[in-house]
């Protein structure tokens, strides 16, 4: 599995973008750099922000526009475009049923810790009911990525000339660049995209500057969480396979307002959901840093361990991968 | 010294007020006098008696303020938990005329169906910012469109329609019954405007539907239910690009708007996959007499059948009540037998009353519920 040669992740970017300590970071050779802003839908000036800002760092941005392919591919293709559609409800349809498996999981794991009987007879189904919210994770992701194995096979996506000439064309842009930037934004159509367009390989070789939604996606698997949603929290659940160019971490932007960091317990189960990667949190004006080996932060990366305390290392090496990682055949 | 003793009002009483101290303590003071827990509602003028009228469930529905010896000032305490909204008006007595008045020192106001009330804000009570226009967001359009039926006659029915609309896109629908109340006293649009602009429910489409006969229609009439689930359901799938799964499509309502909504979806259970029911005038006659009015008793019928055989109607049932509101109890009544039926329930109390300002508070716990937007999946 291939990884980026340098990367820096940048905390939430809720106001004005900025780029500068990041791009400091990559120490990067000459050239344009690539950007990807889908995940606002490109509707919005997040481009012409990202323009501005590598503008005022010296660089030219040579954007993707991988909304806009997209819509031409699916404009040329119909066939396709349909195929995909029933793709998405698919995966619709995968996600309504994991939610349902899974808030059962989380349910009985609780009950059981909260009764009160001696740990030696708790303990036993304690570690069943874990293991049963581990097993719909991973069910559900192993689901997820055999529904777009399916879809690549049945419309022979690859060879589709509508794909082949966005892909091509992507990939002399990426060959060009001397970075490529990921913006935040709607995480699900980041992934989507880039899956589609398989671009996890031209991507690789690339340093990578992102944040957020778009850092999510490169990571080897995807959390949604929101403790403080007004209609109540939802409970945190696996988007799928990340494209794993970010190795070992998970990552959970706007920590301090998207998850309950008194909560020990859900704390500790979101960082074993995701193990063996580790859960980096990060809010504004963070910034991680991976050089090719470890990943560092000149304040320290805040992590949550085992036991959902929020501790702060100056560095971490990643942990082995995980065992029979479907990102590779789902970023192909 | 007692905490009461303390307040301004008392101060004034201590100090043997003239006719300055009171001009002073009128200049010095917003009204009500919101100190703590404790708001004293005050009036000045010639009265034999002045009344506080309320919408205080548990207590005397008006009451005798006191007269400050001596003066034309007359004044009353009284203890409002955190985050109250009390809607009121004086009652002035002069002699055998007696009239029911706006608070003269109060500019803040609501306009509901039945009138003006001033409004006190207990400590705590702020609007919701997200009920206000906010010109950064983009608004939905409102347009009309009418609804033939058979058995109601033809219908107007404004239907908005979310920023970005595009009509090759499918959306949830929303049915909002009373619905030019829900706009006009509940600012809906502007919610809606500003609940999708956070992303916190997903664009959507609603019908704001009023009734021409607003008890006969919405007293458990099997026309009106009728009417919702297939002369209107049926004109806007054709008028406009609406989801067809029962849990893309909501029913809103309020107080007997609520009783109407829940009666359809028993009338025609899993049709609406989403209710929203605000302080809903679920009387029923089970356990003693009710002191309503006849018109009602079709809902009592309905209720007492619901409470014997509670049905499952509908996937996600939101319910929220007032607790200054008289239907407190039949609202929490209902709300284990909705649960008890298998039905996904939430349920909120406010402190407040049975008015459209509560309902308009309400709305973005309930449809952020009930239609939960993409704001997770953001991440900016």
């Amino acid at each position: 599995m291939a990884t980026a040669p340098r990367a820096a992740v940048l905390g939430p970017q809720p106001g004005r973008i900025s780029l500068g300590p990041g791009l400091e970071a990559l120490d990067l050779p000459p050239g344009p750099v690539a950007a990807i802003t889908v995940g606002w839908r490109e509707t919005e000036p997040v481009l012409k922000e990202v323009e501005q800002e590598l503008g005022q760092c010296g660089r030219e941005a040579a954007p993707l526009h991988i909304g806009e392919r997209v819509g031409r591919v699916f404009e040329r293709d119909a066939p396709l475009a349909e195929a995909h559609r029933a793709l998405q409800e698919g995966l619709l349809a995968e996600e309504r049923l994991y939610g349902a498996r899974l808030r059962r999981a989380v349910e009985t794991a609780h009950e059981v810790v909260r009764l009160s009987v001696a740990e030696r007879y708790r303990d036993p189904y304690a570690a069943q009911a874990w293991q049963a919210i581990l097993d719909a994770d991973r069910f559900h992701v192993a689901r997820h990525a055999e529904l777009w194995q399916e879809f690549r096979e049945a419309v022979g996506l690859a060879e589709r000339p509508a794909i082949r000439a966005e892909k091509e064309e992507l990939e002399r842009l990426l060959a060009g660049a001397a970075a490529v930037v990921l913006t935040g934004g709607h995480v699900a159509v980041i992934r989507n995209r880039l899956l589609l367009l398989g671009l996890a390989d031209a991507l690789a070789p690339l340093p990578v500057l992102a944040w957020s939604a778009g850092a999510m996606v490169l990571t080897p698997r995807v959390v949604l969480f929101h403790d403080r949603l007004p209609g109540g929290a939802a409970r945190p659940e696996i988007l799928g396979d990340g494209l794993s160019l970010l190795p070992g971490i998970a990552l959970f932007p706007d920590a301090a307002i998207r998850l309950d960091l008194g909560d020990r317990q859900s704390l500790a189960e979101l960082s074993g959901r995701v193990d063996p990667d580790r859960a980096v949190l990060l809010d504004a004006g963070d910034m991680v840093h991976w050089d090719g080996r470890a990943w560092s932060a000149p304040d320290g990366i805040r992590l949550l361990s085992g036991d959902g305390e929020v501790e702060t290392v100056p560095s971490f090496v990643p942990r082995a991968a995980r065992a029979g990682s479907l990102a590779d055949g789902a970023a192909t | 010294m007692s905490a009461a003793s303390e307040l301004a009002i008392q101060e004034l009483l201590l100090s043997g007020p003239t006719g300055e101290a009171v001009d002073a303590f009128i200049e010095a003071h917003d009204f009500p006098i919101r100190e703590g827990p404790h708001t004293t509602f005050v009036y000045r003028g010639e009265a034999t008696s002045v009344l506080l009228g309320h919408w205080l469930f548990g207590t005397s529905a008006a009451r005798e303020m006191e007269r400050v010896p001596d003066s034309d000032l007359w004044f009353l305490t009284l203890d409002l938990p955190a985050e109250s909204r009390v809607e009121y008006r004086f009652q002035r007595v002069r002699g055998a005329d007696a009239e029911w008045i706006l608070d003269p020192l109060n500019e803040r106001t609501v306009r509901d169906p039945f009138g003006v009330w001033s409004v006190c804000h207990g400590e705590g009570y702020e609007r919701p910012e997200w009920t206000e226009d906010d010109p950064q967001v983009g608004r939905g359009e409102l347009s009309v469109t009418h609804v033939r039926s058979r058995a109601l006659g033809t219908r107007p029915v404004s239907v908005y329609t979310p920023f970005g609309f595009r009509n090759r896109r499918r959306y949830p629908l929303l049915v909002v019954l009373d619905g030019e109340d829900y706009l006009r006293h509940a600012a809906c649009r502007t919610v809606l405007d500003n609940l999708i602009h956070r992303r916190e429910i997903p664009p959507l489409i609603a019908a704001f539907v009023t009734p021409e006969k607003r008890i006969r229609e919405y007293a458990d009439n099997p026309a009106h239910a009728a009417f919702l689930t297939s002369d209107l359901v049926s004109h806007l799938q054709t008028e406009f690009p609406i989801r067809l799964r029962p849990d893309d499509r909501g029913l809103v309502g309020a107080g007997l708007g609520a009783v109407a909504a829940l009666t359809a979806a028993w009338r025609y259970p899993g049709f609406f996959g989403k209710l929203l029911l605000s302080s809903g005038s679920f009387t029923f006659t089970d356990v003693g007499p009710s002191t309503r009015t006849a018109l009602l008793d079709p809902v009592v019928d309905f209720v007492n059948a619901y409470r014997a055989d509670p049905r499952r109607v509908s996937s996600r049932v939101f319910v929220s009540c007032g607790i200054y509101e008289p239907l407190i109890y039949e609202n929490r009544s209902l709300v284990p037998l909705l649960r008890e039926s298998g039905m996904e329930v939430r349920y909120v109390e406010a402190p407040d009353g049975h008015n459209w300002e509560n309902w308009r508070d309400r709305l973005r716990v309930g449809l952020s519920w009930l239609f939960p937007g993409p704001l997770w999946l953001y991440y900016r």
